[in-house]
Formats: structure tokens, C-alpha cells, sequence
């Protein structure tokens, strides 16, 4: 587990550059396009875009193979193999035209479905970013569940028992849940700074502390709800501090995520404790005896994961459950961001576009299950595999090696030429 | 104004020995913290008038005991001095620089114990042996865990994934044990579905280089949805056919399961109990004194130098991990063949990542990981005989102390953990 803290940053997804075939800056001013083809399939989107489709190729095949009407042909394959591929082409087809229903357009409903795969997106778009610093920095925060549950305590309280005036209120119950979230990170990344503790079992104890603490909490009078006596389930939020509808069904928080990613890029690329969290991310050791005091870094990265993680308890808390925050609130976000923020690459937009992805199947996953009786935990296979064919190059061999020139530079050789 | 402030360091008698190593004072200090809460919370928040009646019969043994009762505040007070005493001790070894005996520490945890369970069940009776065994059997499965991220661990592969394993080797017993009648078949079955996890581990974070940590993490996930997947989709549509195994029969073991206390706690469990007790020492003599052992660890420690001397480094750790998803493929199946006996989305709830907290609390050692492990499955029965006993110390601040205690162990309270040095860093030559 003492694995140093470079290794923890995901695999560059471009394997070492070719030499021979880079070529010099001359062959560059020669030929500036060439190869660029290479880089183009062999670039990240394109390596995405294959990794996506491979594992919903992979999920399909499993839902075909397990869906009894399929079974059932196969039983006499060899006399009728036709009757397997209508089967499978049918089974494939009610799940395809389910999860468009469900997540992008429908008929009867417009594209209501489609603010609907949003709202599913919205924490993961937060959470995302949270993972993202982190990863910056060479941290590995598995701590997104607890960070959410203690920032969804935070903005439970406050969204229910304080009273304020209506926007004031709201805004004070967001910041409440950012700052639980990075308070209960950045004990993590204390622990860490003093003691070189690993992160990874800090924040998965971490977890299970605040799952326990929030469910003892949750039974007291200052935060249970008068209304579920015996159980653990926070008070309502009051109507001063619910994130208001914008139109139909899309709330605030997909907006004060989409801001949260620009200030995300800002923090990573503009700002100085940015730049710090890079160079720690990048070599421990050399951002040491650049005079960065890697100890600090370590905990402000940690608030910050923590701060966006709490984020998305904001919107779990004040947007989706107002009538009342119970243990399981966090559902699976945390986890699930680590994926976003894997294939999103951990860049704003990545991360923005990866959470849009896993939003849409969640969202198609529930009409899917219900219209074409493919059970939605299918829905994780899918994801984990993504980023799993995501995070190997290697594994993706048959793409072509990207030639590691910047597109940037072949512009400027070309000018040069002309 | 620097100058008429007192220095910051005035020259004391110690001041010639800075040479010397620092002293210690984080174990004594905990070990205080610890005696403190027994003597203010379990001891003088009693009411003296209250005994706690300890149970030490159990149904399979035919020789009746008479019940210890003790008086309640007395025995805390009593074992709060001891605690305290020893605290002093230890305060007095780290003022000398000296080492604090192992042992001593737990003497101090089975004192500090035996006190909670005696605060706990004030009033109340104590079902002692039930305790024991209930803890036993809850371990076995964390640590078989344990133990497959041992052999991973040690061979420097960082095994996230336990988790996984085991909710696979869960999955695979309860399905085919229920369509076979067997829960030999289940067995077989649970370890094949281990190493095939461990194979897509190995794959991709020995010859695919990924993040270990990642894999782990998305192997959990997916193993978690498609268990859960087929769980809905196959096992809920035909529970006779695919979801009642036939689970394993407890094999209480002729004479020596009659001995009071002792043979209900160790002599009558089901096969995969005794299978732990055969893993444990196994390992131990095995990682410590075979020529399999000594290449795991060089692997896991330098992988560079195994190599130069003709170790092939990647195909030792890839038949550790195959390793390590057999055992724990095989401890999954006690979710299912050993206790509720059908399958459930998520059954093992996290207890691999317990599993893996035991492992980096036992200090990569194999004894010293179960032990970890037995503390977590104590922990865990204890909360719920907290809750039949009605005690008023709500069960969820219970539930809290092993991850506490781990977090303690891991910033170094109980001395530094630290793990194999290459584990986590893929080998490529």
C-alpha cells in the first residue's frame, strides 16, 4: 500500500513516444501533417469512444445471454439459429429504444427524459471534480462517500433548522455541505501529511465512520425528522433553502455544477495552489526541492476534493431528498465519480461529459428495466469496464500509437513552410 | 524584542543526550486515553448496585457451569487500575527509551475488553461463549480476505479487490451449490469464481500496467453489478433452482467439542472454520520458510534485485494473484453456504475492505492480520449483543470503534505499518 505518491496519478493514457516515427523538428517543418492520422485515432477521444463501445457491446452480450427468451433458442441453435438472433435482435432492440425513452426523448413526454439523465448527472459532474483534484495531486480519495454524507449532514441542519432569508438561506446550506465535505477530507489528508498514513485505507475507514456517526446523528432530536421516530432520516428542509426548479423538472444544481467545473479549471489551471497540486501530482520529490511544502498541499488538495464532493451532497440534499436526508443519501456517488473522474480524464470537460454518459444509462437504466426487463445493475458492469479498457493503453493495442506532437505545433510548422 | 523572551529551549539535564534517539510517546499516551475512558466511563458512570452475570454454557456441551456474576463497578475499577498501572509502565519504558513489550499491549486490550463487555452487560446477562463463537464465525470470511491480499500484497500487487472475490466466490457457491445439491460443488465453484476476478486483476495491473488501486476499485464495482444483475435477473425468477444451497453442516469434532467454553468456541464449526485454522499457520510457515515465500517477498520488496538473480518476477505475481482469489473465492463462500444460505445483492457489504483494513492493521503478517481480523469480528458480534442486552450505549457509536481503532493503527499509534515496498508499482523491465 506504500506505493509512492506519482504511481497513484491514472496511467498517462499515451504510451512512450515512438522515436523513430516522431521524427525531428526538421522531418516535423517538412511534413507537418504527417502522422497525424495516428494521432487522431490513437488520441483519447477516440480511445473513449472504442472503450465505451466495446462495454456496451460486453453488456449486451451478457443481457442477451442471460435473458430467458434467448436461453431458450439456444436449446435448438443448430436447427433454427435464426430464431436466437430475432430473439437477441429484439431483446437488443427493446433496450435500446427503452433507454432512449428514458434518457433522451420520448414521444409522450418530450425531452423531459433527457433533464431527467441531468438531474443524474449533476452529482456526478460534483463529485467528479472532487476525484479530480485529488488524482492531480497523486491522491487516491475512495473517501467520497463519508465527504457526502458529512456535507449532506451539514446542509441538512442548516437548510433545517436555521432560519434565513430565502436566498441567503439556500447559499448558507450549499457552503455548509462544501465545508463538511472538505472538513472530513482534509482530516484525511492531515492524518496523511503527519503520519504518511495511506489515503486510500484512511478514507475507506473514514467511510464506515461517517456511515455509523450520520446514523447515530440522524436518531438524535437535533436533526431527526419528527416524523420517522425510531429511524435514522434527517428533518426537512425548509422551503427557503430547497434549490428552486428552473423549468420543468432541471433545478439549480446542474448550473452550480457546470459553474463548480469552471472554477474547477480555474483552481487547476490559472491559480497557484493549482499549479502546486499538478507539480506534487507529477513528482513528490521535485516539487519538494522546489521549495512547495508537500504536507500542505496534501490537505488543502484534500479540502478541495472534499469542498466539490460536498457540493454534491448540496444537491442530493437541498435538490433531490429536501424532505429529509437519511445514510444511504450519498448513493454510490462516491464510487461512482471515481469513474467519471478516470474517464473523464480530469479535465473539466471530460469530467462534465463523462458524468453527461453514466447520467444518460442511469437515467435509460430505469426504463430499461422496466420496458425490457434488463435488470439496471447491469448499468455498473458497463461503467466499470469503460474505464477499465480506459485506464489500460495497452489493453486497446490495435489503436495506433499517437506520434505525441501537438497539433499546436504542426499549425505553427506549417506556417512556417508556407 | 526576541531577546528578552525566554529561550525556547533552556538547557535542561537532557540536554547532552540529544544524540539519542527521541522518545515515544504515542503508544503510553494512547494506552492512557484508553485506561481513562475504562475507569471514567465504564466504571464510575455504574450503578454499584448492578452485577453482570457471564454466561460460560452452551447448548452443545453437556457439563454445566455455574454462571460468573460480578459485581459490576468493583471489577471495572479494579481492571481500570491495572490499566492504568500498566499505562504508567509504558510511560516509564518510553522515558528509558525502551520497548514496549507486545504482549504487554495485548494484555492491556483484553483487559480494556473485558471491561467494555462487563460495563456492557451491567445488569444483564452475558451470553460468553455465544460471544466467542459468534466471533470466530465472523472472521472466517475477513480472514480469508486478509489472507488474499496477503499472498497478493506481498508479491506487490495492492489487492483492492478482495471485496470482489469474495461477493464472486459468494455468488458462484450459492449458484452452483443450488443447482448441484452439493456444497462441495459450492466450494469449487466460489474458488473458480475467485480467480477469475483475480485474473482480470492480474491482467490488467501486471501485464496492463493500470493503476492497482483503480482496478481494484472498478473490479469491486463490477462484481458488485453483475452479481446483483444476475441476482435479479436469474436467481429472484427461480429461487428452488438457483438460490437455496446446500450449506456446509457443522462438524462438531468428537470429544474435544465437549470440553466447557473451549470446545463450542474452537471444535464445533463447519469446514470452512477449520480450513482457517489449517490457512493460517499454512501460510505463515509457507511465506516464511519456502522457497515460495522468500520469492514472493523479494518480489514485493524489490522486484529489480529478484530479477537480476533469475526470479521471474511477473509470473510470481501473477500466480499470487491467482492464489489470492482462490482463498478468498473460497471464504466468499461462507456468505452463502455458512450462514444465511442464499444469495443477496451486495452480501458481503464492505467486509472486504474490512478485510483489507485487518491486513495493513496485522502488518502484512499473517498471524497478526488474523488477529486484526478476529478484532473486527468481535467488534461486530459484540454490537449486536449490545443490542440484545439493551444497552445504553447506542450500537452505531459501537460500530464506530474497529474503523477508529484501525485508523489509530494506520497513523502509527500501534508502531508504523508499512507494507511490502514495490507493492503498487507495476514491474516492467
Amino acid at each position: 500500500m506504500t506505493t509512492s505518491n506519482a504511481s497513484l496519478t491514472p496511467p498517462e493514457p499515451n504510451p512512450p513516444v515512438d522515436k523513430g516515427s516522431s521524427g525531428s523538428t526538421n522531418a516535423l517543418a517538412d511534413q507537418p501533417w504527417r502522422g497525424v492520422w495516428r494521432d487522431i485515432l490513437g488520441g483519447n477521444v477516440v480511445r473513449s469512444i472504442v472503450a465505451i463501445i466495446l462495454a456496451l457491446i460486453i453488456g449486451m452480450l451478457i443481457a442477451v445471454f442471460t435473458n430467458k427468451d434467448v436461453q431458450d433458442t439456444l436449446g435448438y441453435f443448430f436447427s433454427r439459429p435464426g430464431d436466437f438472433f430475432n430473439a437477441a435482435g429484439s431483446l437488443i432492440g427493446d433496450a435500446v429504444r427503452a433507454m432512449i425513452t428514458g434518457a433522451v426523448y420520448s414521444p409522450t413526454r418530450g425531452f423531459q427524459p433527457f433533464l431527467s439523465s441531468l438531474q443524474w448527472a449533476t452529482p456526478l459532474v460534483a463529485a467528479g471534480l472532487g476525484l479530480g483534484v485529488a488524482f492531480r495531486a497523486g491522491l487516491f480519495n475512495i473517501g467520497g462517500q463519508g465527504q457526502m454524507l458529512v456535507g449532506a449532514l451539514f446542509a441538512s441542519y442548516v437548510g433545517a433548522s436555521w432560519n434565513l432569508p430565502p436566498v441567503l438561506h439556500l447559499i448558507v446550506a450549499i457552503l455548509a455541505a462544501v465545508l463538511g465535505g472538505a472538513m472530513w477530507a482534509a482530516i484525511v489528508g492531515f492524518l496523511k501529511a503527519q503520519t504518511g498514513a495511506h489515503e486510500v485505507i484512511l478514507t475507506i475507514m473514514f467511510n464506515w465512520i461517517a456511515h455509523w456517526g450520520i446514523t447515530y446523528l440522524l436518531k438524535q432530536p437535533l436533526f431527526q425528522s419528527e416524523n420517522a421516530p425510531g429511524f435514522a432520516k434527517g428533518k426537512a428542509v425548509q422551503a427557503t433553502a430547497v434549490m428552486p426548479e428552473l423549468f420543468n423538472g432541471f433545478g439549480l444544481g446542474f448550473v452550480l455544477v457546470l459553474l463548480a467545473a469552471v472554477l474547477y479549471w480555474w483552481i487547476m489551471d490559472r491559480s497557484t495552489v493549482g499549479f502546486k497540486i499538478r507539480a506534487v501530482g507529477i513528482n513528490p520529490n521535485a516539487a519538494k526541492t522546489a521549495g512547495i511544502n508537500v504536507k500542505t498541499v496534501t490537505v488543502v488538495t484534500m479540502a478541495i476534493s472534499g469542498a466539490f464532493i460536498g457540493l454534491a451532497a448540496a444537491t442530493q440534499t437541498l435538490e433531490v431528498h429536501p424532505t429529509g436526508i437519511e445514510p444511504t443519501i450519498h448513493a454510490g456517488i462516491g464510487f461512482d465519480a471515481i469513474t467519471v473522474a478516470l474517464l473523464g480524464g480530469n479535465s473539466p470537460v471530460g469530467i462534465i461529459l463523462a458524468a453527461l454518459l453514466f447520467g444518460l444509462l442511469k437515467a435509460g437504466s430505469v426504463t430499461m428495466e422496466i420496458q425490457a426487463g434488463i435488470p439496471r445493475d447491469i448499468i455498473p458492469v458497463i461503467q466499470g469496464l469503460i474505464v477499465l479498457f480506459v485506464a489500460a493503453p495497452r489493453f486497446l493495442g490495435f489503436l495506433p500509437r499517437p506520434t505525441g506532437v501537438k497539433i499546436r505545433d504542426r499549425v505553427a510548422a506549417g506556417k512556417v513552410k508556407s | 524584542m526576541t531577546t528578552t523572551v525566554t529561550p525556547k529551549t533552556p538547557a535542561t539535564p537532557e540536554s547532552p543526550e540529544t544524540a539519542l534517539a527521541p522518545r515515544k510517546w504515542k503508544t503510553p499516551i494512547l494506552l492512557g486515553v484508553f485506561a481513562l475512558v475504562s475507569l471514567l466511563i465504564f466504571s464510575l458512570r455504574l450503578d454499584p448496585s448492578l452485577t453482570t452475570r457471564i454466561d460460560l454454557n452452551s447448548r452443545t456441551v453437556p457439563i454445566e457451569l455455574p454462571p460468573l456474576v460480578l459485581p459490576s463497578m468493583l471489577t471495572n475499577l479494579i481492571l481500570s487500575t491495572l490499566m492504568i498501572a500498566f499505562a504508567a509502565y509504558t510511560a516509564k519504558l518510553a522515558y528509558d527509551r525502551k520497548k514496549i513489550p507486545m504482549w504487554g499491549i495485548a494484555l492491556f486490550a483484553a483487559l480494556w475488553v473485558i471491561a467494555l463487555i462487563v460495563w456492557v452487560g451491567a445488569g444483564a446477562n452475558v451470553p460468553f461463549v455465544w460471544l466467542l463463537t459468534g466471533t470466530l464465525a465472523i472472521s472466517t470470511p475477513l480472514v480469508f480476505g486478509s489472507m488474499a491480499g496477503l499472498v497478493s500484497e506481498r508479491a506487490g500487487v495492492v489487492n483492492i479487490a478482495i471485496e470482489g472475490q469474495l461477493l464472486a466466490g459468494a455468488f458462484a457457491s450459492a449458484l452452483v451449490s443450488s443447482m448441484t445439491g452439493s456444497w462441495v460443488a459450492g466450494i469449487l465453484a466460489a474458488l473458480v469464481a475467485g480467480v477469475l476476478v483475480s485474473v482480470v486483476l492480474a491482467l490488467f495491473s501486471i501485464t496492463y500496467w493500470v493503476e492497482q488501486v483503480v482496478v481494484g476499485v472498478v473490479i469491486n464495482m463490477i462484481v458488485i453489478g453483475l452479481t446483483s444483475y444476475l441476482y435479479s435477473g436469474l436467481m429472484a425468477s427461480n429461487r428452488e433452482l438457483y438460490n437455496s444451497p446446500d450449506t456446509y453442516d457443522a462438524w462438531p469434532i468428537p470429544l474435544l467439542s465437549s470440553i466447557p467454553i473451549i470446545g463450542p468456541v474452537f471444535f464445533s464449526h463447519s469446514i470452512i472454520t477449520y480450513l482457517m485454522f489449517i490457512l493460517v499457520p499454512l501460510l505463515t510457515w509457507a511465506l516464511f520458510n519456502t522457497r515460495w515465500g522468500l520469492r514472493t517477498r523479494s518480489v514485493g520488496e524489490h522486484p529489480k534485485a529478484a530479477d537480476t538473480v533469475g526470479i521471474n518476477v511477473n509470473r510470481n505475481r501473477w500466480f499470487n494473484v491467482l492464489l489470492s482469489g482462490a482463498i478468498a473465492g473460497v471464504g466468499g463462500s461462507f456468505y452463502t453456504l455458512g450462514s444465511v444460505g442464499a444469495f443477496n445483492q451486495e452480501v458481503t457489504s464492505g467486509q472486504g475492505y474490512i478485510a483489507l483494513a485487518a491486513l495493513i492493521f496485522g502488518r502484512w503478517h499473517p498471524v497478526y492480520a488474523t488477529l486484526a481480523a478476529l478484532l473486527f469480528g468481535f467488534a461486530s458480534n459484540f454490537r449486536t449483543l449490545a443490542t440484545q442486552v439493551g444497552a445504553n450505549v447506542p450500537s452505531e457509536l459501537l460500530s464506530m470503534v474497529p474503523y477508529i481503532v484501525t485508523v489509530l493503527a494506520v497513523i502509527g499509534f500501534v508502531g508504523q505499518s508499512r507494507g511490502p515496498a514495490a507493492s503498487g508499482v507495476p514491474y516492467i523491465k
